[in-house]
């Protein structure tokens, strides 16, 4: 069976990597990506070994003139509607792909009639945003996507709180929609643990759904209750004037550091020494760094957004809080202060659940299923 | 010596006239009365439409009688003609920009786009050089341009506060700066600018033109609280839709709705957030409006709350109280000199919920200090922020700096 998945921007996001790879290990499917937001034309390097195919689709939006010009004089006579959609039919035909997976909602909006085009069935993957966001902002948005749903093979949510936010919306009853937990790869498990006094981290990219403003308003309320840390905040992003701003205006420079994007390696490093990842996230579906964290035994201060109340239980293997609430968080980052032990035996249990929940082998077992591939190729 | 109509001016803008800055539409136009040798240099074309309705054609084109443009890269030859014509023209001032670009250590490339961008002033004489903005100060070689002629420019807010080493090259060649309020005085004087040479005038509310004030918008009954500003971090909007939400969870089913007026990037922010916390049925965002329907939305409204963290002054804020809205704001930059905390609104510690849902519902509940504080605001703007008096202290201002050289 060859199952070929469209993604946004080249080379795919971090999960989506480690999905292919889950895939791709564990069953004898073949995969083939191809990448619907680039302003590149062709076949592509393969980010994940074993691709069958990894090519950009021609997102006519983005591409030069040259490349334009250069499409259009293959059949000067002919319109550009019908060139532009035979261009893109021509990628991906070749694959000849038994089913079509959109990696995102809002890819599959304004990607499906390919798959209506070649008669292949579809189906797509719900993340956050494209059902927590972009229905507000378009008017139309939410009419194509429950048109496309209804169309669909079948649905993915990446947390129930997003499935019945999904079905909520578009009607789609529920039985269609199948959770399947994000896959996070085995490296994070081999993070050794050294954690330095009172260090706290917190990763994302500096974008408003993250919360960062609540953080840093939490750590000017942690250093007036007389806490004593450092603070470290991973990643890049448009709100990065917003997050200086605020670290400059409320006089934290000495204990809160931005430190920019990060490599994972580097990222691991981080793990190591951190005492625990704070998360001050107001919307999210499940983030990956706190999957990444709980593998590598952090311990966790996070919101109760999005589909994490799910996995994390305050007190039972994480400390969980109310979102938007920065007076909490700081509680909360002070209770962690002072209890070192208890903060570790919390994020030995989330270790234990997360081997289990985001393992590569239950992730390859879901999505087979979910594409309804026969037993037997696995 | 020269009579005050004879000097020659030249005002540094971005764009004019500016949707965004509807201020100094009719700043400008008054100036321009004032000092009919004035010029403008723009970095942008802006949309001549928009001050017709404001300012009326003919006075529109007078503004625009002697106008100059930032070089714009163009398929046309002939620009490019131009463009050498004028710095051969003006040879001995196209040398010392030159020469004065590279003494302050700017690349060959560098030093050719200031003759190129600024081709159309090169080797003019005025009297006075008018920056509107730190800002725009930044991109030009302003002594290799200007070599002696005096040069006056404006802060007027986010520059000392979200770059605060930005500036210094631009403090270090201008000869007066003019500042909206004291907090952005005390920021240039912090930067080593000396206090003699700083003027504060502060912003005027805006003329209300043909808006018929008694005509109001479709709100519902109760009580309708107001925000009109860019939809930015800056404008502290995270912290209005919790303020909102406190009140509503404090009042329970009384009847409040929150009308914001603007649009920007943290559009996407406000629609999620307020779903979120499930406040979206209270909430309208009206999107872009024209300056009259800004003043007509505005004065429908009952309070004006506007939690910024970082701001200069806020004409926002000037013009709801002209319109007789008591304000609640916070005590970001010039806001606590904007608003007079007890007397036409509120003023809070920025950052903090708490309070701005303690002051909205003190205005709620009671609506004697609501129209108490709408007419002491509606008195002050008249006494104290008038476009009369903002033009005057800029003329005072500009005479000022002429005499000096």
């Amino acid at each position: 069976m060859t199952v070929l998945e469209i993604l946004n921007s080249y080379p795919g996001e971090t999960f989506i990597r480690e999905h292919a790879r889950a895939i791709l290990r564990k069953s004898t499917v073949e995969l083939a990506w191809a990448f619907a937001q680039t302003s590149l034309l062709g076949d592509l390097p393969k980010p994940v070994s074993g691709l069958s195919y990894c090519f950009a689709m021609p997102n006519f939006n983005r591409l030069s003139k040259s490349k334009k010009i250069t499409i259009r004089l293959r059949r000067p006579l002919r319109s550009w509607h019908h060139e532009k959609e035979a261009t893109v039919l021509r990628c991906v035909q070749r694959v000849k792909p038994d089913v079509i997976h959109f990696q995102f909602a809002s890819t599959a909006v304004q990607w499906s009639w390919i798959a209506k085009k070649l008669n292949v069935p579809f189906t797509f993957s719900v993340r956050g945003s494209d059902v927590q966001v972009l229905p507000l902002l378009t008017k139309h948005y939410l009419e194509r996507l429950k048109k496309i749903s209804v169309k669909s093979k079948r649905i993915h949510a990446v947390c129930d709180n997003l499935k019945s936010l999904f079905c909520d919306l578009t009607g789609i009853p529920a039985a269609k929609v199948d959770v399947i937990r994000t896959v996070v790869s085995d490296r994070w498990k081999a993070v050794t643990r050294e954690p330095e006094p009172n260090l706290f981290i917190s990763v994302g990219r500096l974008h408003w759904s993250k919360g960062f403003p609540d953080l840093v308003v939490a750590a000017k309320l942690v250093k007036d209750r007389g806490g004593d840390f450092k603070l470290l905040i991973i990643g890049e992003g448009p709100e990065r004037a917003h997050i200086e701003y605020l670290i400059r205006d409320l006089n934290l420079k000495d204990c809160v550091r931005l430190e920019g994007a990060k490599s994972h390696s580097e990222i691991q490093n981080y793990f190591r020494k951190a005492t625990a990842i704070v998360l001050s996230s107001l919307l999210e579906g499940f983030p990956n760094v706190l999957a990444e964290a709980m593998l590598a035994g952090v311990p966790i201060i996070s919101t109760n957004c999005g589909g994490i109340g799910e996995i994390l239980q305050d007190k039972k293997n994480a400390w969980i809080v109310q979102t938007g609430a920065p007076d909490d968080l700081a509680s909360q980052m002070m209770r962690c202060l002072d209890n070192k032990v208890v903060q570790e035996r919390l994020a030995r249990i989330a270790q234990k659940q997360a081997e289990s929940i985001f393992s590569p082998e239950q992730h390859c077992r879901d999505f087979l299923r979910f594409w309804q591939v026969d037993k037997g190729s696995t | 010596m020269k009579k005050t109509s004879d000097r020659r001016i030249l005002a540094i803008l971005s764009t004019w006239p500016s949707q965004q800055h509807p201020y100094i539409i009719f700043l400008l136009a008054e100036l321009k009365i004032r000092f009919p040798n004035m010029e403008l240099f723009l970095f942008r074309r802006g949309e001549n439409v928009y001050a017709d309705r404001l300012l009326g054609f003919y006075k529109q084109k007078m503004v625009l009688q002697n106008v100059f443009y930032k070089f714009q890269v163009t398929y046309n030859p002939i620009e490019y003609i131009i463009v050498v014509f004028n710095i051969l023209k003006s040879l001995k001032s196209s040398i010392a920009l030159f020469e004065h670009c590279r003494d302050e250590g700017k690349k060959v490339y560098q030093a050719i786009g200031q003759l190129i961008y600024y081709h159309e002033i090169l080797g003019k004489n005025y009297d006075l050089v008018y920056i509107n903005a730190l800002q725009l100060g930044r991109h030009l070689c302003i002594r290799g341009l200007f070599q002696n002629t005096p040069v006056v420019a404006s802060s007027r807010g986010q520059d000392f506060d979200l770059d605060p080493n930005g500036f210094d090259r631009v403090l270090t060649q201008i000869d007066h700066l003019h500042v909206l309020g004291n907090y952005l005085k005390n920021k240039a004087i912090g930067r080593g600018f000396s206090s003699d040479r700083i003027t504060i005038i502060p912003p005027a509310s805006l003329p209300c033109g043909k808006v018929d004030l008694k005509k109001k918008q479709n709100y519902s009954k109760g009580i309708n609280i107001v925000s009109a500003s860019r939809l930015v971090w800056t404008k502290g909007y995270i912290y209005a839709l919790r303020a909102f939400k406190g009140i509503l969870q404090r009042l329970g089913d009384v009847d409040i709705h929150y009308h914001i007026i603007g649009d920007g990037p943290q559009k996407e922010f406000i629609l999620a957030e307020a779903h979120r916390m499930k406040i979206a049925k209270k909430i309208t965002l009206h999107g872009w409006q024209t300056q009259d329907k800004v003043t007509e939305l505005v004065s429908s409204g009952d309070i004006y709350l506007l939690l910024s963290i970082e701001e200069g002054f806020n004409n926002s804020v000037l013009q709801a109280q002209g319109l007789g809205l008591p304000c609640v704001v916070s005590d970001a930059g010039g806001l606590p000199e904007n608003v007079a905390d007890g007397i036409t609104g509120f003023v809070v510690p920025r950052y903090n919920v708490g309070a701005a849902t303690d002051a909205l519902i003190n205005l709620i509940l009671n609506k004697n200090l609501r129209r108490g504080m709408g007419l002491a605001a509606k008195e002050r703007v008249e006494d104290k922020f008038t476009l009369d008096k903002q033009v005057d202290a800029y003329t005072k201002m500009f005479k000022q700096q002429m005499k000096l050289r």
